[in-house]
């Protein structure tokens, strides 16, 4: 039980952190909002959680599966989950609009810089 | 950075890849499927289809098991049993055959001992999974020697293509589908390129790690200065790395009235050395002879690394005579290995390199059509025939090999099981029409041109639900019994070969659409420009 929720923990995390690279690039945010929603965060501030999200998701992996299992596991779900970020901003881009909606409700009592 | 360094790496990637991207392609598609070899084991030998409930039910080797095994292998120097698993979920018996000089496989049900019903054929161990690493070409090792060429290539360039990708970060989440064809292409190259870029280069270097032997045999010499030749160097380094353990044979019988100790003692003992973990494999070498000795190797279900413990025991008093574990830097070795080998048990991770292997392909595919899409007009303009000798190679080796694979399946439903031409036996067959469908692909991508994209890709649909069908037609196990009766390995297998009919009929209409509108265009306005 504990497993599997680190490990979907881990791939969730790889997949957000990857969402917000993407929409931390003019070309993919200008898809998704396609509105003239003003950003949640700074583009600088959506990478570094991004990054952050991505280093979280090893650890989550290396607690649900092992160091030997964890590792090849988060290696393996990074080239999947920006492949899934990638063919979602193709096809769907509107799906990720979801994502920056919920963004944008938690961080619109925060202090964080635009 | 330089230009003039990031041109020369522009032309070695495009050349290396152009040269050597359709034996690459060959090698990646058969790995991709070797990441389901055992399955694809049990979808071509139906007797061995058992449902996984019987692989979890404690089995007993003392009795009718080993009573089984002692009489199919008689004569034979030295035989193996593998225990079942989740993947294999009945006992696997190898051995030797001293008169034909061949190696024999049989499934024995692992509660019963009873020989399942056999179909001659190397299915994914023995055909795809070879080919995936030596080509089936024997002759002086050289297929071993074209692999690790291209894995090489691989390395190469996979080093270069990233010098010459120009924004690797700008471009890294990009795929314009709708743009002209080059582009479309490109992108979806480099996508899967940069993606997938630490599982291209881990295979690729690990492939050559695995085999280091062969490349490199003057490293045995190297580790042992003092060993007479590279053979013995070798025995040398199997002995002290891998822990080989030899004993010769007496040729005098065993003075024990039962001509084999209990393998169930020797599997406990050797379960108490390992922490409870289960034999991968038993062997018994020169059975009845007075030197008769057992060995037992560890399973690798439950770790990266392929552990190297063994255990020896004599095989007519059940003494341990030796046992083995790696050294810290052959566990190093043995984690690359186990990293290319996944002999572990880890379901999503199979999946995901699965995954990760055909986008690997789809790389290699779409660097094709990156480099015929964006010369097409200037070699018809110029009168140049690369593109027509290129698009043949390019056809034959990405929908031509699978057509060749589905066939390969189809063989295996339709032959009869005593089935053999032409001194082949079924097996041998069932390799003959794998060859000639690939090689009449290659003509037809020849005669065809452009157009055997399109026909290669409506064929493989076909041929896909084909197999499907078959299956079903011959066996009786449709996809509503596989999947209600959890036998996962034939189910997973026709439901990948539908979507891969469902895939290829798509790009066949899609492609047919395009060449449509292509003509309709080149009718009605004189093209001006590049395509």
């Amino acid at each position: 039980m504990r497993e599997t929720a680190c490990t979907l923990a881990g791939l969730m995390a790889a997949w957000l952190g990857f969402a917000l690279l993407a929409l931390s690039q003019e070309r993919h945010f200008a898809r998704v909002y396609q509105s003239n929603m003003p950003p949640a965060l700074s583009h600088r501030a959506q990478r570094a959680i991004g990054f952050i999200a991505i280093g979280a998701s090893l650890v989550c992996c290396i607690a649900g599966q092992g160091v030997g299992f964890g590792s090849l596991l988060w290696v393996l779900s990074l080239s999947a989950t920006a492949m899934a970020i990638a063919l979602t901003l193709t096809w769907r881009p509107h799906w990720l609009y979801g994502l920056a909606r919920v963004l944008r409700l938690v961080l619109s009592s925060s202090s964080l810089p635009r | 950075m330089n230009a003039s360094f990031r041109q020369s790496m522009g032309w070695l990637h495009t050349w290396a890849g152009v040269v050597i991207g359709s034996l690459l392609f060959a090698i990646f598609w058969m790995g991709t499927l070797s990441v389901f070899d055992r399955e694809i084991d049990r979808w071509m030998n139906p007797g061995s289809r058992l449902s996984p409930a019987v692989a979890s039910q404690p089995i007993q080797l003392d009795g009718p098991i080993t009573e089984t095994a002692m009489r199919l292998t008689q004569g034979s120097a030295q035989w193996l049993m593998r225990l079942p698993s989740e993947r294999v979920p009945a006992l696997e018996l190898r051995w030797r055959d001293e008169k034909t000089k061949t190696t024999e496989r049989r499934y024995l049900h692992p509660t019963t001992g009873a020989v399942l019903p056999h179909t001659d054929t190397l299915a994914g161990t023995g055909f795809i999974f070879p080919f995936h690493y030596g080509l089936h070409l024997k002759w002086k090792d050289i297929g071993y020697w074209l692999v690790g060429l291209a894995g090489m290539a691989m390395l190469v360039m996979v080093v270069s293509g990233v010098v010459i990708h120009r924004k690797i970060f700008a471009d890294f989440f990009l795929f314009r589908p709708k743009k002209h064809a080059p582009r479309a292409s490109l992108d979806l190259h480099n996508l899967t390129g940069v993606l997938g870029l630490p599982f291209h280069f881990v295979m690729a270097l690990s492939g050559l790690i695995i085999f280091m032997g062969i490349y490199w045999p003057s490293s045995y010499s190297a580790a042992y200065p003092d060993a007479k030749g590279v053979s013995a160097a070798q025995q040398a380094f199997n002995k002290d790395g891998y822990g080989q353990y030899k004993r010769a044979r007496t040729n005098i019988a065993g003075e024990s009235s039962a001509p084999l100790a209990s393998l169930d003692d020797m599997r406990a003992q050797a379960r108490a050395q390992w922490q409870g973990a289960e034999a991968n494999f038993i062997r018994v070498w020169h059975p009845g002879d007075q030197a008769s000795y057992v060995e037992l190797r560890r399973t690798y279900a439950d770790s990266v690394t392929m552990n190297l413990d063994q255990l020896y025991l004599d095989a007519n008093s059940g003494r341990p005579l030796h046992s083995f574990s790696a050294q810290p830097v052959m566990t190093a070795q043995r984690f690359i290995s186990g990293l290319h080998f996944i002999q572990f048990q880890h379901w999503l991770l199979r999946w995901l390199y699965f995954l990760a292997g055909l986008s690997g392909c789809i790389m290699i595919a779409t660097g094709f059509v990156f480099w015929l899409e964006s010369r097409r007009a200037s070699h018809a303009k110029k009168g140049l025939h690369g593109v027509r000798v290129v698009e043949a190679l390019a056809v034959a080796s990405v929908p031509g090999i699978m057509v060749a694979t589905c066939l390969f399946f189809i063989a295996n439903r339709l032959l009869p099981l005593d089935a053999s031409w032409g001194g082949y036996a079924r097996s041998g067959l069932e390799m003959g029409v794998f060859y000639v469908g690939w090689l009449a692909m290659l003509v037809h991508a020849a005669w065809r041109a452009r157009h055997a994209w399109r026909e290669q890709s409506a064929l493989l649909a076909v041929l896909s639900a084909t197999a499907v069908a078959l299956n079903w037609a011959s066996t009786g196990h449709h996809l509503i019994h596989t999947l209600g009766q959890g036998l996962w390995a034939v189910a997973g297998m026709d439901l990948l070969l539908l979507a891969s009919a469902a895939i290829a009929a798509w790009t066949a209409r899609h492609l047919a659409r395009k060449a449509g509108t292509a003509s309709s265009r080149a009718a009605s306005t004189p093209r001006v420009g590049h395509a």
